[in-house]
């Protein structure tokens, strides 16, 4: 098994890359290796591009071993992974290990329209029929895909973008469109 | 010529290639037809309408990814093969997965184009040209306000992941523009959209428009890519690249106010504006009868209903432009006087050409 | 021929404005311009002068100032 082959290789670090080629990498980190084994077979399985590694030193939490997968899907793969049982602890940039999801949101009301912005998303809705009337921003390929699949539907009955979505676009617009269901319920 | 690359969300949509047209508000790639809606598409028919407008044409490689990155690696590695064989003017990138590897495999062609055509980068594309750290290789992104704070976050991988304490200064807009370019991570040019648009070089911003104004822009999804679209064409044509994008943006916003928009108005109901908001910006022969060049003077006596603009100008920034610059150019009395330079002379040549403000 | 502008109690730039239009409009090979600033002066003669006219002369009366042009 490839974690296993990756132990006996085990002592040294892997020479540093250069930052950029790094820059959409991600790392999951996990309670245990027996998590790390069942994900890294979960997501190989999906046929996502992932290395099983030694976790680098600023990284406190969890087991001796993380999986680097791409970082622009992390929405999907930790939809996947809480599916199957095994949510990671801790999921951070390469690049960043003490980087956060944004939790800023901008509530701009329209008077017949509320809209919310988180990250680079922007989710509008009316106020009264909950319809979810627009979608702008991001620019990730599964933008424009959401914005189809949600706009013209009320905020109650739409799909939720970290059901259909992949990437970080989609997973802003996860937290925009959970800020205007708390809006819609206030 | 224009070259467009980007995505369409759906995943049967096969690797397009072929000149773009707009009939009766569908998009036609060959015999393919698409429907116009935010992201790529939306681009490209705000690309078609301008181009119309100048008799030029609009070129795409365009292919179906809902997200998944599958066909965007399709068509990064179909353009690593063919964009050595042709001969685009200007090429704009646009919806595609951002993913540096595949990225700096493109970027090893685009350095190597000779002669090096006119790169611009909007949308997924601009987040893996910041995060290739290549970002000096393309002529213009065209970030919106949050863009630009993951922009001027230097660790950021995605606009995501950008820092609290940057975002919070989101409206400090000059200062996040000098710490992208502090940091590497601005193209040649910035052009910043949002409640004023903003273009930037590395020396500082070189302009702003921030009229006409309709808020709903700010919530209607595909605003942006029909900004970028517009400015590709403009680029394309042969504008100089500064007049261009600051054209393009009062095209844009007008094309908004003749759509009366509401949160709720989707893309097509403002690009069928936009040939009346080019024709009242650029008249009918495409070009300005005021330029940065142009004295006071001159544009006053030869066009008197120039007058009360100046006269407005006076007001606001509480000077006698037209006692002490009557005889100045319009570019050194902007410098002394502190009015804008460029918002001016498209309000100048807007007047004259007799289109709405 | 001899014709007055009368640009007194006008602000910038209408002074300009209406020498200009009396030299484009070849009825007078001499203008006598009436204005009552500082500014309009020096506005006026650059005007004329930009436009192949001679400043003769500048008279100060009181507040006023009257600038005598002439063809060539």
């Amino acid at each position: 098994m490839s974690v296993f082959n990756f132990l006996k290789r085990t002592g040294n670090k892997s020479k540093p890359h250069k930052p950029t080629d790094q820059a959409d990498r991600g790392i999951l980190v996990f309670e245990n290796t027996s998590e790390v084994i069942q994900a890294e077979t979960v997501l190989k399985q999906k046929g996502w591009d992932i290395r099983v590694m030694g976790p680098p030193p600023e990284i406190r939490q969890g087991c001796d071993l993380i999986i680097e997968f791409p970082l622009i899907e992390e929405l999907q793969i930790v939809n996947v992974l809480r599916k199957k049982g095994i949510p990671p602890l801790q999921v951070v940039p390469v690049t960043g290990h003490l980087l956060k999801p944004v939790d800023i949101f901008q509530i701009k009301d329209f008077d017949t329209y509320l809209m919310v912005r988180a990250a680079n998303m922007k989710l509008s809705v009316d106020k009264t029929t909950h319809m979810i009337v627009n979608i702008s921003g991001g620019g990730c390929p599964d933008v424009p895909y959401l914005a189809a699949s949600m706009v013209g539907q009320t905020i109650e009955s739409a799909p939720s973008p970290r059901e259909i979505g992949h990437t970080l676009c989609g997973y802003a617009l996860q937290l925009a469109y959970e800020e205007v269901q708390r809006q819609c319920s206030a | 010529m224009l070259c467009v690359a980007g995505t369409v969300p759906s995943n049967d949509f096969p690797l397009l290639e072929g000149d773009v047209r707009l009939i009766d508000e569908k998009l036609y790639i060959g015999e393919k037809c698409i429907c116009v809606n935010r992201g790529t598409p939306a681009l490209l028919a705000a690309a078609a309408v301008t181009a119309d407008y100048f008799g030029r044409s609009c070129f795409t490689y365009l292919v179906g990814d809902t997200g998944t990155g599958k066909g965007s690696r399709n068509l990064y590695n179909h353009l690593s093969s063919v964009l050595p064989r042709t001969s685009f003017d200007t090429i704009t990138f646009h919806y595609l997965q951002p993913i540096v590897r595949w990225q700096k495999r493109l970027q090893k062609i685009l350095g190597d184009l000779s002669p090096k055509p006119t790169l611009i980068a909007d949308a997924g594309y601009m987040y893996a040209a910041k995060m290739s750290g290549e970002a000096s290789l393309y002529d213009l992104f065209t970030p919106d306000v949050g863009e630009l704070a993951f922009l001027a976050d230097e660790e950021a991988p995605h606009p995501f992941y950008t820092r609290g304490f940057i975002l919070h200064e989101a409206h400090h807009i000059p200062g996040l523009i000098t710490r992208a370019y502090k940091h590497g991570n601005a193209a040649r040019y910035l052009l910043v959209k949002g409640e004023t648009d903003y273009l930037a070089n590395e020396q500082g911003i070189l302009g702003t428009v921030s009229g006409p104004v309709e808020e709903a822009m700010e919530a209607i999804g595909g605003t942006g890519d029909t900004a970028t679209g517009i400015i590709s064409v403009l680029i394309d044509a042969g504008i100089p690249i500064e007049k261009a994008i600051l054209v393009a943006m009062r095209v844009n916003r007008i094309a908004g106010h003749y759509a009366r928009p509401t949160p709720a108005t989707q893309i097509i109901e403002i690009i069928r504006h936009i040939p009346q908001a080019l024709r009242d910006v650029l008249g009918s022969d495409n070009q300005w009868i005021a330029t940065p060049e142009t004295s006071i003077i001159d544009i006053i006596s030869n066009h008197r209903q120039t007058e009360k603009l100046f006269k407005r100008l006076e007001e606001e920034t509480g000077t006698c432009i037209c006692c002490e610059g009557l005889f100045m150019s319009v570019k050194d009395a902007a410098s002394h006087f502190g009015f804008p330079l460029w918002d001016t002379l498209i309000d100048i040549n807007t007047i004259i050409l007799g289109g709405e403000k | 021929m001899s014709k007055i502008v009368d640009a007194r109690g006008l602000s910038c730039p209408q002074p300009v404005l209406m020498t200009l239009d009396e030299i484009k409009s070849g009825g007078a090979d001499e203008i006598i311009v009436l204005v009552d600033s500082d500014a309009s002066k020096e506005n006026v003669s650059r005007a004329a002068e930009n436009k192949g006219w001679k400043v003769v002369s500048i008279i100060e009366e009181a507040s006023e100032y009257h600038i005598t042009l002439k063809n060539g």
